[in-house]
């Protein structure tokens, strides 16, 4: 076969033949489309190197048509019916299947586990903004040494609710204040007295405050509460999906042993 | 072998009496596939046997088409996965060397020294097999041996027709450049021009 693989021209040619001789095994088994038999035809005219590959092409082809069938050495035929659920080898598909679409499901309970979270944090912070104005004015009076700390803790108290992180009990803790701010005194003036009476009042009014923010707050917490149970369906998902790709995994090897 | 449609229907509610009329028709050519792909009579044998019982197994879910394609699909998984095991390895690395003589039957009609020649070509044809690529080995068999058409190998293959043209074309060039190389070996009338 006269080709020169050196030049660029040897290249092209190089190039040009293994195009015509990609084509012959097809040739020889007629599945040329006509057009394309007939170029080739055309070419193997010409070129004697193409000639001489088809030739030795078709002479294999000649041999492994030759090949003699052998005889089976036994029947094969089955004695007795054969397990039909070996192990995990038969459930192997189903495992798959199962497999799928606890991934598929775990996909779809996290998304939505996400957008859910999304939007509720944008309540939350909603709330969080009405709610948690002056931080400082959610102090509680601890102790109460005087009257003027009391009048002051009360109107800080009077002026500004109680944050949503504040434990539901901010009634309780001027009440605390003020009871311990009347039993440091043995025995109340008349001015203390009406201060107290004054005290009581707002503090109830205060205490009639105190459902919106700590139903706020319970509400927050109901939603807290909500959560985990999300939580435990993507893990129980996500183990059951692990679980069932390992159950595959060994099938897949059971069957190949 | 009666009606294949109604063997298999038969075979699929757990007949196997009719199961078995299947595998001693294709018994033949499963072994050879077997055989073709492996390189050696013993593990063909396995693959052969194992090919029939995953058969059984899985009838249920045939579901139409080509029972011969689908059967030969089983039997060249069950090669495949023979082939993946280092024991088959050694043994078809120690078997393929020398001519099977299960491998060549011998006919009344021809002479001791004809059945030599043949066997002779058989074991060579068999150590150029064993020296493709099995998507190669596998497509030649089929088609060249076997007597497959393209579209029939490519359902045993599971792939499409444009690619078992590809493989028959390498595997067919692989061989060619196999014997051209060893022209001694080849019997006298079947050595190609080098």
């Amino acid at each position: 076969m006269a080709e020169d693989g050196g030049t660029p021209m040897g290249v092209f040619k190089k190039d040009a033949h293994r195009h015509w001789r990609a084509q012959l095994s097809e040739y020889i088994d007629g599945r040329l489309t006509p057009e394309a038999r007939i170029a080739l035809e055309a070419h193997l005219a010409q070129c004697a190197a193409c000639r001489q590959e088809l030739d030795a092409l078709q002479s294999t082809v000649a041999l492994l048509r030759h090949v003699p069938q052998a005889a089976p050495p036994r029947s094969f035929t089955l004695a007795a019916a054969p397990a039909r659920h070996q192990g995990l080898q038969a459930y192997q598909g189903v495992l798959r299947f199962t497999a799928a679409t606890a991934a598929a499901l775990f996909v779809v309970v996290l998304a939505g586990d996400l957008v859910l979270n999304q939007a509720a944090r944008g309540g939350i912070g909603a709330a969080t903004e009405r709610q948690s104005a002056p931080q400082s004015g959610a102090e509680r009076p601890e102790g109460a040494a005087g009257a003027a700390s009391t009048d002051t803790s009360l109107k800080a108290l009077d002026a500004t609710p109680p944050t949503p992180a504040a434990t539901p009990s901010p009634a309780p803790a001027p009440a605390a204040a003020l009871s311990a701010a009347s039993d440091t005194e043995a025995t109340p003036t008349p001015a203390i007295a009406e201060l107290s009476s004054e005290t009581d009042m707002k503090a109830r009014s205060f205490r009639d405050q105190a459902p919106e923010p700590v139903a706020g707050v319970e509400e927050e917490q109901a939603k807290g509460k909500g959560w985990p149970l999300v939580r435990w369906a993507e893990a129980g998902l996500a183990g059951a999906f692990l679980v069932l790709l390992a159950l595959a995994l060994m099938s897949r090897r059971a069957r190949r042993a | 072998m009666e009606n294949e449609a109604i063997l298999i229907q038969r075979s699929q509610k757990g007949d196997l009496d009719a199961f078995n009329q299947i595998v001693l028709h294709y018994r033949g050519q499963v072994f050879n596939l077997a055989l073709r792909m492996l390189g050696s009579e013993t593990a063909a044998s396995d693959a052969a046997q194992e090919a029939f019982i995953s058969a059984y197994q899985g009838v249920k879910g045939f579901r139409g088409g080509s029972f011969r394609s689908w059967l030969l699909r089983i039997t060249a998984n069950a090669c495949k996965d023979m082939m993946r095991s280092a024991k088959a390895r050694r043994a078809v690395s120690l078997e393929s060397l020398e001519p099977d003589p299960a491998a060549t039957p011998r006919s009344k009609a021809e002479s001791p020294e004809e059945y030599a020649v043949r066997a002779e070509l058989g074991a060579e044809i068999q150590r150029g097999l064993d020296a493709l690529s099995q998507d190669q080995r596998l497509a030649v068999v089929l088609v060249d041996i076997q007597g497959f058409s393209y579209e029939e190998t490519a359902e045993v293959m599971h792939t499409s027709v444009g690619t078992v043209k590809s493989r028959l074309s390498r595997a067919r060039e692989n061989l060619r450049d196999y014997l051209r190389k060893r022209p001694e070996l080849l019997p006298s009338q079947f050595r190609l021009d080098s």
